[in-house]
């Protein structure tokens, strides 16, 4: 087998490593499965089209300011007003907001999708051993490995991060010992959104374009990542996406060309064959874990 | 046919205007080059629009109004290719009505969102049927038309596809005859495809990588493997990916990459705007050989846009349009694109707009030529049109096959990020993939 | 002017009245209990207290300052903490966060540091288990824990609901014993228990809650016989 592929797959795994994680978060934290993640992913993708003549630094923190924003602005007017409604309630507002989300950017920049000029920048290879990393994967890497690191550290060491855990655990229980929960909540919302824009970087580095309906598949990945590393585990999340990327991509890898375009079948049915093994997830946990 | 059109011209003999309009469609030579560019955009409305009279009312009496259905995408995956090409449908038809109506009768559009949706497709034609119509204009792709075009022909309504290039949507047997494209069909793109490549360029060995997304992609590859090995050429590597928003291309590029070397050109049968990533992934990993996409839907401004420095890249589009293509011959093309933006706002920026205008135009000769409304004869009437110019250069359709014959195929070529119209084509020979297949005996016969 | 004062405190659920009309006291540096049965409002009453759950109608004012229908946060940042019935320790945090945590609403990060080194000394257990999950420690370990914890912010008064429920009887003596060294340094403590005797014979003054209303009286002072006394008349009429 060609070791290339295995660089591939690394690549793959580690960004979906990173969309989960972003997903993950705010599902410990309150609970909330949010599918409008994608959507923050996809407007993300728009705004580095609208900052893609500014230096790479201010498109990084405008893109970044955009996501954060757009997130807290979810949480505020969609999210908090049913926080303490059934999971049901929470889970079908995410749904009417990532369509919300999706029609507005069809509204603002067509239904046909945007070009985007590309990062020449991140598309850089190098070769090592004769094997080829591009920029683009090694940055994904170092991202995810960066971020999982600093989701531990804020976690464990920051007051925020332990009463981020409190309020996940007891939220009625945070309240008396004076945790403010909606800026905890809100906080979750800025990391996650943080993480949303990160993503939208790092796709679309390696795409060409931007359409409405870009953050559709990626809320999906994510979604089933988080399920299978264990809801409410940061390790298993990272874990569970990474196993997403990293076996899609080995099956296309390694699958005859037949049987190539059922990849997606053969990882959903890995994916439920885990489930089976493991219903809780590779790594259970019933808060957030680190 | 012709003599109940001299029929209708004569009764209405005052108007000018349904005058010309008739007089292209009845105009029966047999010589298919004689044929003139009947209406090119913008000339003919200035024209003659003025003096139409309420007229015809003698042709109006076998004529009911045509009541147009789009049943085509607004969002999703395939709207890049219904919603140009729907606007210059409904450009057309405005022409078509300016100029005095369809056999006398003012054509009536609306156009629903099917949102490259197969459930909502059927429910928006049957909802269509139920509200009268009598044409149903369906989306560019069969994948996606399929559904409305089966409603279609279960009523007897002609199912007209704004540009799908499979000829499970033209066949006659697969959905039924009232199916029927103004597209020339893959059997005579991917067959033009390869004859470029193999006779023009001598591009000898071909590595194909294969988009399965759509009946269109994989026949489009097929015929271009057909009539490549018919030619001689060898195939080094085959690949397949699935062009969705999921496709992840590093481990086609790292299987490419193995077989780069041995490659003349890379045959990338795809849709934008999946095909455009993965031409990026090709170029970013420093693999310079040609790429060529064997039809038109991997073409215009996505490509420009997204990879501003594209090159060694061509495609085989119906125009090569000025919003990001220089050259074409033809110059109706430019009026056109004219035309459009002038009415739209916006240039087109892929080429089938063509093909669903020209469609236009033809449903609008077959009706005249028809003097009825019913499906049947509206689609016996597309069948018989004489070789016709309506915009690109003359076409017609067969008994047999309901794509069109005689079209020309441009090559467009990119380098550096700019598209430059190369030759006109027509495959000499049509691969031979499907022998049981009409349309790929009807190109053959052309 | 008392520390904590209720007066016709009324909290109703729905339709169902928790408690009727309460009139209590806490006075600086006392340590009251408030004993009664399951059911009478004594956990409703705890929850009007800490800003849980609002009352209907009535007075809480704490060091004369109005404090009914304030947030809990509000309520904690006056001066008021709360150990919770079932200890509520938050079990997948350290034990030394659970002491950060409990030190919240104090804007020093440096003070609070210290506070909790203070309260690992204090609860030798609690520094020996510093690090680890407070899941794991045992159920008198994590009563000790759920009351450094309130007392990591520094509280004018102390809320104890049921704090001997479901703890082995000489764990029970160790937390009584705790609290009696609490208020010997000074602390206001409200105790709510149903185990009457302890209650009575540790706190200053005792409040018998029954559905009727509140009978007050003066507490054993740790004269065992005197509690003893009072718990079977208690119980008695409980029982009718």
């Amino acid at each position: 087998m060609n070791l290339q592929f295995i660089v591939d797959a690394i690549g793959t795994g580690a960004l979906y490593s990173l969309m989960t994680l972003g997903l993950a978060l705010v599902f410990s934290v309150m609970g909330l499965m949010n599918f409008a993640y994608g959507q923050l992913v996809m407007i993300g993708g728009f705004s580095i089209i609208l900052l893609r003549s500014q230096p790479w630094w201010l498109l990084i923190l405008g893109t970044i300011l955009i996501v954060v924003f757009v997130s807290l602005l979810m949480e505020r007017l969609a999210f908090r007003p049913v926080r303490n409604a059934t999971a049901m309630t929470m889970l079908v507002t995410s749904f009417a907001l990532a369509q919300f989300l999706q029609q507005l950017a069809r509204v603002a920049f067509g239904a046909n999708p945007k070009p985007l000029e590309q990062f020449s920048e991140l598309s850089v290879q190098y070769e090592v051993a004769g094997l080829i990393i591009s920029r683009q994967v090694i940055l994904t890497l170092v991202t995810t490995t960066l971020v999982l690191i600093g989701l531990a550290l804020l976690l464990r060491k920051t007051n925020i991060g332990i009463q981020l855990r409190a309020s996940t655990e007891d939220v009625g229980m945070a309240a008396l010992v004076g945790i403010k929960s909606n800026r905890v909540i809100a906080a979750a919302f800025v990391i996650s959104g943080t993480i949303a824009a990160i993503v939208a970087i790092l796709f679309f580095a390696t795409r060409t374009n931007v359409s409405w309906s870009s953050g559709e598949s990626i809320v999906l990945i994510a979604f089933v990542g988080a399920v299978i590393g264990g809801l409410g585990s940061m390790v298993g999340a990272a874990l569970g996406g990474f196993l997403m990327g990293f076996v899609y991509t080995m099956l296309n890898a390694l699958l005859p060309m037949e049987l190539r375009v059922f990849a997606d079948a053969f990882l959903y049915t890995l994916v439920i064959v885990v489930l089976l093994i493991r219903p809780g997830g590779l790594i259970a946990a019933k808060g957030v874990r680190v | 046919m012709k003599k109940s059109a001299l029929i209708g011209v004569a009764a209405t003999a005052a108007a000018t205007l349904l005058l010309a309009a008739c007089s292209s469609s009845g105009t029966t030579t047999e010589s298919s080059a004689a044929a003139p560019a009947a209406s090119v955009a913008p000339a003919e409305p200035a024209a003659s629009a003025a003096p139409a009279e309420p007229a015809a009312s003698a042709a109006a009496a076998s004529c009911d109004p045509l009541n147009i259905h789009i049943v085509a995408a607004k969002t999703g995956i395939i709207s890049p290719f219904d919603i140009e090409p729907a606007e210059s449908f409904e450009m057309a038809i405005d022409e078509l009505n300016a100029a005095g109506g369809i056999c006398g009768q003012q054509a009536t559009y609306t156009w629903t969102d099917t949102k490259s949706d197969p459930a909502l497709t059927t429910q928006i034609a049957e909802e269509a049927v139920a509200a009268g119509a009598n044409i149903i204009v369906t989306t560019c792709d069969f994948d996606f038309a399929a559904p409305a075009a089966t409603v279609a022909q279960a009523n007897n309504i002609p199912a007209l596809s704004l540009c799908l290039g499979d000829r499970k949507g033209t066949d006659l047997t697969t959905i039924g005859p009232m199916s029927l494209s103004p597209s020339p069909g893959n059997a005579f793109k991917g067959s033009a495809a390869a004859e470029f490549a193999y006779n023009t360029k001598d591009w000898k060995n071909a590595y194909i990588l294969q988009d399965d997304l759509l009946e269109y992609t994989k026949s489009l590859g097929a015929y271009f493997k057909g009539r490549f090995a018919e030619l001689g050429g060898t195939l080094v590597g085959e690949d397949v990916f699935t062009g969705n928003e999921q496709l992840d291309p590093s481990v086609n590029v790292t299987r490419l990459r193995e077989a780069a070397a041995d490659a003349d050109v890379i045959i990338i049968p795809s849709v934008v705007p999946a095909a455009t990533t993965m031409i990026k992934a090709i170029r970013d990993a420093g693999i310079d050989t040609p790429i060529m996409m064997p039809g038109g839907a991997v073409d215009g401004t996505l490509v420009t846009g997204s990879i501003t420095d594209i090159s060694d890249f061509y495609s085989l589009p119906f125009a090569c349009m000025p919003a990001y293509c220089e050259g074409d011959p033809n110059p109706n093309v430019k009026t056109f694109s004219d035309a459009f933006t002038a009415k739209w706002g916006a240039p087109p920026t892929l080429s089938y707009p063509v093909l669903s205008y020209e469609l236009a135009k033809a449903l609008g000769a077959a009706v005249e030529q028809a003097q009825a409304t019913d499906g049947p004869a509206i689609i016996n009437a597309f069948e018989t049109l004489p070789a016709t110019d309506y915009l690109t250069g003359p076409i017609k359709w067969s008994p047999t096959c309901h794509h069109t014959t005689g079209r020309q195929q441009r090559v467009v070529e990119y380098q550096n990020g700019k598209g430059k119209f190369v030759m006109l084509i027509t495959p000499e020979k049509i691969g031979s993939v499907d022998p049981g297949n009409p349309c790929e005996t009807a190109q053959s016969a052309s | 002017m008392s520390l904590l004062e209720l007066s016709g405190v009324r909290i109703c659920y729905g339709n169902a009245v928790a408690v009727k009309a309460l009139d209590l006291h806490v006075d600086e540096g006392e340590f009251v209990a408030l004993i009664g049965h399951n059911g009478v409002g004594k956990s409703s009453t705890v929850k009007a207290i800490a800003g849980v759950v609002k009352p209907t109608s009535g007075s809480i004012k704490f060091e004369g300052n109005d404090i009914l229908g304030q947030q809990a946060g509000a309520i904690l940042r006056r001066g008021i903490a709360v150990v919770p019935e079932g200890r509520r320790i938050f079990t997948r945090l350290t034990v030394g966060e659970n002491l950060t945590v409990g030190g919240t609403v104090r804007s020093d990060r440096g003070e609070v540091k210290k506070s909790s080194a203070e309260m690992m000394e204090r609860f030798p257990v609690l520094g020996k288990y510093a690090d680890r999950m407070a899941g794991l420690l045992s159920g008198g370990e994590q009563q000790q824990l759920a009351i450094a914890r309130a007392l990591m912010s520094k509280p004018r008064l102390l809320l104890l609901d049921e704090p001997s429920l479901g703890l082995a009887p000489q764990i029970v003596e160790q937390v009584f014993d705790l609290l009696e060294e609490l208020r010997k340094q000074g602390s206001s403590i409200l105790l709510v228990e149903q185990n009457a005797a302890q209650a009575i014979r540790a706190a200053d003054r005792y409040y018998l809650m029954r559905t009727g209303g509140v009978i007050e009286s003066e507490a054993a002072g740790g004269d065992q016989a005197k509690a003893d006394q009072v718990e079977s008349a208690y119980l008695h009429f409980g029982k009718a």
